[in-house]
């Protein structure tokens, strides 16, 4: 894509999408809503200390030359522009994959740091054999077979919150309702990867955890599946700030209802969080492996890797896998309130031998 | 209002409207015969009913359709004969081509072209005509009324086709035509002197012309044996008549014209809306970086993007800013998208 002439008057390059040509196809077409994107932008250029005043500080940002418009739904409109209804907020919150030990959401696999590893089906999970394995380590996820209380990963939980402690802010102050995210939109590629919410209170139980799939509101041209999900929804993925009631059932969610104005050090409440500052909502999803994926090569020979020494994936104390095919993948989760993003880097791994 | 990145459009931010966009078509008659060698942007076909002219050599992925040429005669037509060549695909043609665009009297008869377009009047027909089927590429939605210009060479003689000339139009018809086809409107061709020569169907794309618009039809070679029109619609086929007419294509010219239906989306951002942002670089360590540190300071956030979506958030179509457009607590905005149909 070339950049637009912007030498002259302001001009709007307006295309359908490849989504929006399928749906006129399929005779769905209606647009009801808009929303402004600034995917260009560096606000990192701002230069609030420009000597020669205020009208100069977002001089570079004005100068950003715009792209024409793709037509792959997908690949526009990354970062929106938000309405907030004051004006004098000086922190937003952000999103943060939860990494912490007691929460059992790590992502420290030697070989694929800052993602998941989701292992494609219950022979890749069996190690070839016939029976369940247990307390696989940090980062392993299941992707067919059920996980269990022992392993260190459970589920992946993207937590909300403020990124500082500046001027007194602590994760025991309560962050403004009007930040708190109450709902979130989730993109997976549906070809590899279903959305599931964890069961109610099985963390706690002792018993193996046991997941349901999420209903998609769409899955677009690019096979690309779209999932609504918020606080009351009668899912249990969103959990709102500390002290509004937890979904699930585990000891951070024991702790976390007497965080706030809590005039104790809590230490122990602290190791569960993301955020140094305000605590904000909890998304919790297990991402599942398509049929297709646990069925089948296909789609790993297309669009995967295929390994067959060094790059061993420890998968629990007794196995290491170092013969399998692999897909690397993303999850998108976007908070509905803030516009804020995260891309969840995962990787569906396949034994092979 | 709850904080979101989602407007909704009310009922009066969205209408419609429908715009004409015309195109310039120019057919050189060196392209329909002699720029290409042994005419090999023309191309017959085994079962003879008419010719398709291409502007580069048809075995080529990069041709592009440009017309047909045929020709046909009605049972009232002198020429008319059973023994004549391809009698029945002649008179086949011309069948089809008068059921499409004449239709059918009361009786259900097929109507013959009528040359003033005046059925109930009576008067003279075009009885035999050579048939012009321009390519949708070329039309689009229709021939621009009024535009259309056809020069064909009238000299008497095969090897001198362009010793004199005749130019014949449709001038007049972007305000007057006839709509009595069921084919839609259609307007009357007529030469230099006012004389009517053939009928031109705006939306079917297609011209009839009569067999005396290459010159007088007893005088005029036709072929380069030297014969004349009547024999070559009694003893030749359609290719030889059709050969004929495309070596006597001096110019064509017309504008064709395109209609776009459009909505237009007015996306209208309020003073108290979209001065945040939602871009990762928006915040260092959570602050709001535009803020220089001082909560009381306004937002400010910069659009370079529109994006229109479904009920159920799916982006359906996308438009561009040329540059990043402020907005702050100060300012409103109304960015008017067009999409086209």
């Amino acid at each position: 894509m070339a950049f637009l002439d912007n030498s002259g008057d302001i001009i709007l390059d307006a295309v359908l999408t490849d989504a929006g040509r399928q749906r006129m196809a399929r005779g769905n077409f209606k647009i009801t809503k808009f929303a402004l994107g600034d995917e260009e932008v560096n606000y990192g250029v701002f230069n609030g200390a420009h000597p020669s005043g205020s009208a100069f500080y977002d001089l570079e940002i004005m100068q950003t030359p715009v792209l024409e418009a793709f037509t792959n739904n997908t690949s526009l409109m990354k970062s929106k522009l938000v309405t907030m209804t004051r004006n004098n907020i000086l922190w937003l919150p952000t999103f943060k994959l939860n990494n912490n030990e007691q929460n059992k959401t790590q992502v420290d696999n030697d070989e694929f740091k800052g993602g998941y590893v989701l292992l494609a089906d219950t022979q890749t999970e069996q190690n070839g054999g016939s029976q369940p394995l247990n307390v696989f380590l940090q980062g392993i996820l299941r992707g067919e077979g059920t996980s269990f209380i022992t392993d260190k990963t459970t589920h992946i939980a993207v937590d909300q919150g403020i990124d500082s402690t500046e001027s007194g802010l602590s994760f025991k102050s309560s962050l403004s309702d009007d930040l708190v995210e109450t709902a979130f939109l989730i993109r997976a590629d549906h070809r590899l990867i279903q959305i599931h919410q964890l069961a109610g209170n099985s963390i706690a139980s002792g018993v193996p955890a046991v997941s349901s799939p999420l209903v998609n509101q769409f899955v677009d041209d690019d096979g690309v599946a779209s999932y609504y999900v918020s606080i009351g929804d009668g899912t249990s993925c969103v959990e709102g700030k500390p002290g509004t009631g937890a979904k699930i059932i585990d000891a951070r969610a024991q702790i976390r209802p007497s965080i706030i104005g809590n005039s104790d050090p809590l230490t122990f409440a602290e190791t569960f969080e993301a955020f140094e500052g305000p605590l904000g909502s909890i998304l919790r999803i297990y991402p599942r492996t398509s049929m297709h994926v646990r069925q089948s090569t296909a789609l790993f020979n297309e669009i995967g890797t295929t390994i067959t020494s060094g790059k061993d994936i420890v998968i629990k104390g007794d196995y290491t896998l170092s013969t399998y095919k692999y897909i690397d993948t993303l999850i998108n989760v976007v908070g509905v309130t803030t516009g804020y993003s995260i891309d969840i880097p995962i990787r569906i791994v396949k034994r092979t031998s | 209002m709850a904080n979101t990145f989602f407007k909704s459009f009310a009922e009066s931010d969205r209408t419609s409207s429908r715009t004409l966009l015309h195109e310039a078509i120019p057919i050189t008659g060196t392209l329909v015969s002699g720029t290409y060698s042994a005419n090999s942007n023309i191309k017959t076909f085994s079962h003879g009913m008419f010719q398709s002219v291409y502007d580069y050599p048809y075995a080529s992925s990069s041709a592009n359709h440009i017309f047909d040429v045929t020709y046909g005669y009605h049972a009232s037509s002198s020429f008319f004969g059973a023994s004549n060549t391809q009698h029945s695909k002649k008179s086949n043609i011309y069948s089809q081509m008068a059921q499409v665009l004449s239709g059918f009297d009361t009786d259900s008869k097929i109507r013959r072209f009528d040359q003033d377009g005046d059925f109930a009047a009576g008067g003279p027909k075009y009885d035999e005509a050579f048939v012009v089927t321009f390519s949708r590429l070329l039309t689009k939605d229709e021939i621009k009324k009024g535009s259309f210009s056809m020069t064909l060479g009238t000299g008497s003689t095969y090897a001198a086709p362009f010793a004199s000339g005749s130019t014949i139009t449709d001038t007049g018809a972007a305000t007057s035509y006839n709509v009595n086809s069921p084919a839609g409107e259609y307007g009357i061709l007529k030469d230099a002197s006012s004389n009517s020569v053939g009928l031109l169907y705006y939306q079917a794309g297609i011209a009839i012309l009569s067999s005396s618009v290459l010159g007088p039809v007893p005088t005029t070679q036709m072929d380069a044996a030297g014969q004349f029109h009547g024999a070559l619609a009694t003893g030749s086929n359609i290719d030889a008549l059709g050969n004929a007419f495309l070596h006597r294509v001096q110019n064509i010219q017309f504008n064709n014209t395109t209609e776009l239906n459009s909505t237009i989306y007015f996306c209208r951002a309020n003073h108290n809306e979209f001065n945040y942002s939602s871009n990762p670089t928006y915040l260092s360590g959570s602050k709001i970086l535009v803020k220089n540190n001082d909560n009381q300071m306004p937002p400010r956030s910069y659009a370079t993007t529109v994006g229109l979506y479904s009920a159920d958030n799916e982006l359906l179509a996308v438009a561009k800013l040329s540059e990043p457009l402020r907005k702050d607590p100060t300012n409103e905005l109304t960015l008017r998208v067009r999409l086209d149909y």
